[in-house]
């Protein structure tokens, strides 16, 4: 009798003490708002190569402006430039996959300015203080990216690509850029590049690709590019995408894309150089090419903050992904990888 | 972590019960369980395979008659992964305490079947990217086991299945809201002689 009312006593006196506990810190994180306020702090670049694997951090500094800068140029929208992040960028080694295409290697910092609504302003790159590359962001009022200028400074003169996106009125990709009308300063001339979307798995799992949504490939100076998922793995669906590119006499490169990403922000980006290809649902490649190169652009880390940056990124893989040159044989072990890793501290 | 006017009362009707003990004498048993419990991915575009969480679970049950018997449990994690489409795992933590009510066959027989209805705390955690994101959800959940008599005392609860019926969504696990659990462990039944 004693011993039940000692050991029931105790029994439900435990019980309820561990009723109490809990796993959850003060500090945790438990809600998605917490979840976009946070700040990046750095961004870990892990290269998984042919010729060995490369490792390093690029490190953020937050800064809000003195004095917020009012700084649309047509004064469309109300907003003031509030923020800027500077990125002490590693320097880039000789064997690296991830370039600048202005060709910088050392001294490296990014400065990306942002409105006060959290959209990019601009994002700009500097080599010892010298700007070599710019990329700015125009929105409408429905917060969509409707223009966006890339500013290479190469040498005899820059290279402007001045970008109208047009967003998709009907179909299955409504609300997703349809077209770029693109402006190119060193051959003045105007094109116009068309993107298929398609659906994966159901409705309203939209991405780049042939299929219900109809259209055909794009192709833009030479290159044919073959959006899709079939090189992901199954059941992927919109969670992973990419793209085949062919050009000349059958030669064709591939990459896909595998975010992480919660809310807003990117926990990791990870782009694949896949040269192996005998075990996708893709079918046969067409013949091999040398490992690609792929080059800095802004949308690698901010493709959370855009409505659709998934598809944005792959679409402006026509600027980022350099295809490598075509070779007779192939001899492949492994599929280079390039990875984002972010961190964040509050 | 526990306040300590929560300890206070929790020790009042700790004792409260006792003494209400001695006028009726319900039976206990205590359980050790090892728990595999998944998470499936229930969204199309996600970038998530599934989250599973490897725990072991202390409980113990008053046993109001033969057949029902009312108890709490409490599970704790020591293996938990998010698995992803393309990706090494991340690691997770998981923390369940809940209330059950469990109808079982007699406690003479060999094989002993039961079903249980459970309504729990579930307490998630992940870290991602330098930081820890958690949710907590309040659950309702059944679940059947067969349990087969070694001794007087002692049961193997062979295995026991749940389901679990989360009420606020994993918010940075594309929402994911219910879980499947597989148990198996001992129950030992504690006797306690009338007056």
């Amino acid at each position: 009798m004693r011993f039940f009312h000692l050991t029931g006593g105790v029994l439900l006196g435990l019980c309820c003490i561990l009723f109490a506990c809990t796993i959850i810190q003060s500090n945790d994180i438990t809600s998605l708002s917490q979840l976009n306020n946070l700040n990046l702090n750095s961004i870990v670049i892990a290269q998984n190569l042919d010729s060995g694997s490369l490792t390093s951090t690029a490190i953020l500094i937050d800064s809000v402006m003195n004095e917020p800068v009012k700084i649309d140029v047509n004064s469309t929208i109300n907003g003031n430039v509030t923020k800027q992040v500077k990125i002490n960028w590693p320097s880039v080694a000789s064997n690296s996959k991830l370039k600048f295409k202005s060709g910088i290697t050392s001294g490296i910092v990014i400065k990306n300015t942002y409105y006060q609504n959290g959209m990019p302003r601009a994002s700009l790159v500097y080599e010892n203080d010298q700007l070599k590359e710019a990329y700015t962001f125009f929105y409408n009022n429905n917060g969509q990216l409707t223009n966006f200028v890339s500013k290479i400074y190469t040498t005899p003169s820059p290279t402007l690509y001045s970008d109208t996106l047009i967003y998709n009125s009907s179909g299955v990709a409504l609300g997703y850029v349809g077209s770029i009308v693109r402006k190119t300063s060193s051959s003045n001339t105007v094109t116009t590049i068309i993107f298929p979307y398609t659906t994966y798995g159901n409705s309203s799992n939209v991405g780049l690709g042939t299929g219900q949504g109809g259209g055909n490939n794009p192709t833009y100076q030479g290159y044919n590019y073959g959006f899709g998922n079939c090189l992901c793995g199954n059941n992927a669906g919109n969670s992973c995408s990419g793209c085949s590119i062919s050009f000349g006499n059958g030669s064709s490169s591939n990459f896909i894309i595998s975010p992480l990403q919660v809310g807003r922000l990117m926990n990791q980006l990870q782009i694949e150089d896949v040269k192996i290809t005998s075990n996708s649902n893709c079918g046969g490649s067409g013949s091999p090419t040398s490992y690609d190169t792929y080059y800095f652009h802004p949308l690698m880390l901010m493709r959370g903050l855009f409505i659709h940056g998934d598809a944005l990124l792959n679409i402006y893989s026509i600027d980022w992904w350099h295809p490598g040159h075509a070779i007779n044989s192939s001899n492949f072990t492994m599929n280079e990888t390039v990875t984002f890793n972010f961190n964040y501290g509050q | 972590m526990v306040s300590k006017k929560y300890l206070m009362s929790v020790l009042l009707t700790a004792i409260t019960l006792c003494s209400e003990a001695q006028f009726r004498l319900p039976q206990l048993d205590v359980e050790a369980k090892g728990v595999f419990s998944i998470l499936p991915d229930n969204s199309d575009n996600s970038t998530i395979k599934n989250v599973t969480v490897s725990s072991w679970q202390g409980g113990a049950h008053v046993q109001l008659n033969q057949y029902i018997a009312l108890g709490g449990f409490y599970t704790r994690s020591f293996s938990g992964n998010v698995k992803y489409q393309n990706d090494e795992p991340g690691s997770a933590q998981m923390l369940i305490k809940g209330l059950d009510l469990r109808f079982s066959g007699g406690r003479s027989a060999r094989w002993r079947p039961y079903i249980s209805f459970n309504y729990s705390q579930v307490e998630f955690t992940q870290n991602f990217g330098g930081i820890n994101l958690a949710n907590k959800a309040n659950a309702i959940g059944a679940g059947m086991g067969l349990m087969r008599k070694l001794s007087n005392n002692l049961y193997w609860s062979i295995i026991e299945v749940n389901y679990k019926k989360l009420n606020t969504p994993i918010f940075w696990l594309d929402n994911m809201d219910f879980m499947l659990e597989a148990k198996s462990g001992f129950v030992y039944n504690i006797r306690v002689k009338t007056k």
